[in-house]
């Protein structure tokens, strides 16, 4: 994209991050957070596109987010503060960071988005990752709340999700 | 303490706005997803002023510079 280039779309944002996939900088990913509630509930207001990742195996204990940096660079994305401003969208790239986050990723549903196909954290998957210890909020508590009342969500596996994976919710 | 005796709605009438609140919700959640982006987009830039009274703004809170 450039100044004197058309206006970004969204699409464009999501078909880059097939881009990051199909080039092999990301094994697979899947849209999480506030946008991902908004494929399956009410919009939200958000900031910035999660997406969770695995990235590939390199025998190191830590993984670094560097080759996604180093792809976004070569494609002129700028980037600051953990964010990738892809198409004028800041995405935020997230390495999954346990067994419920890796099942999230392996799980995910993949709709269309205005032709577009995209891999987004199914909602009892969401209602889970907001119910984590490390993730919990008051806000997400809420956004929890409104994917159990969405239509989309199936009760029988958010069941068994949160008894699985030792997690606290009352279900409205 | 006040004791002024006010009236108060009916159970119907309650059940009536919770459903229709309901209802209302349920309309959103079916919106097209183009529609929700444009939404999300929107409310960007509704909330980014009334955040930034409240504290500095992160450098990524900013709205997106794309279309829905």
């Amino acid at each position: 994209m450039t100044a004197a280039g058309p206006t970004p779309t969204f699409s464009a944002a999501l078909r880059a991050i097939n881009d990051l996939k199909n080039d092999g900088v990301i094994e697979e990913y899947a849209i999480a957070g506030a946008m991902a509630l908004v494929f399956w509930t009410e919009p939200v207001v958000t900031y910035d596109l999660d997406v969770l990742v695995f990235l590939p195996e390199e025998n190191r204990p830590i993984v670094t987010l560097g080759p996604i940096y180093e792809w976004a660079a070569r494609r002129g994305y700028g980037s600051e503060a953990e964010h990738v401003l892809i198409e004028g969208v800041p995405v935020q790239f997230l390495p999954s960071h346990d067994e419920l986050a890796d099942e999230a990723i392996e799980t995910a549903r993949t709709l269309d988005y205005e032709g577009v196909p995209i891999r987004v954290v199914r909602p009892e998957y969401l209602v889970a990752l907001y119910l984590e210890p490390s993730a919990r909020t008051p806000k997400r508590r809420e956004r929890a709340a409104a994917l159990t009342e969405s239509g989309a969500l199936d009760r029988d596996l958010l069941k068994e999700l949160l008894t699985r994976f030792n997690l606290k919710f009352q279900m409205p | 303490m006040r004791s002024v005796r006010r009236s108060r709605p009916s159970t119907d009438l309650l059940e009536t706005l919770y459903a229709s609140k309901k209802a209302f919700h349920a309309i959103r959640r079916g919106l097209p997803l183009r529609v929700k982006v444009r939404e999300v987009m929107e409310l960007q830039r509704f909330v980014l002023p009334l955040l930034a009274r409240q504290r500095p703004l992160r450098p990524w809170e900013q709205p997106w510079q794309t279309e829905p």
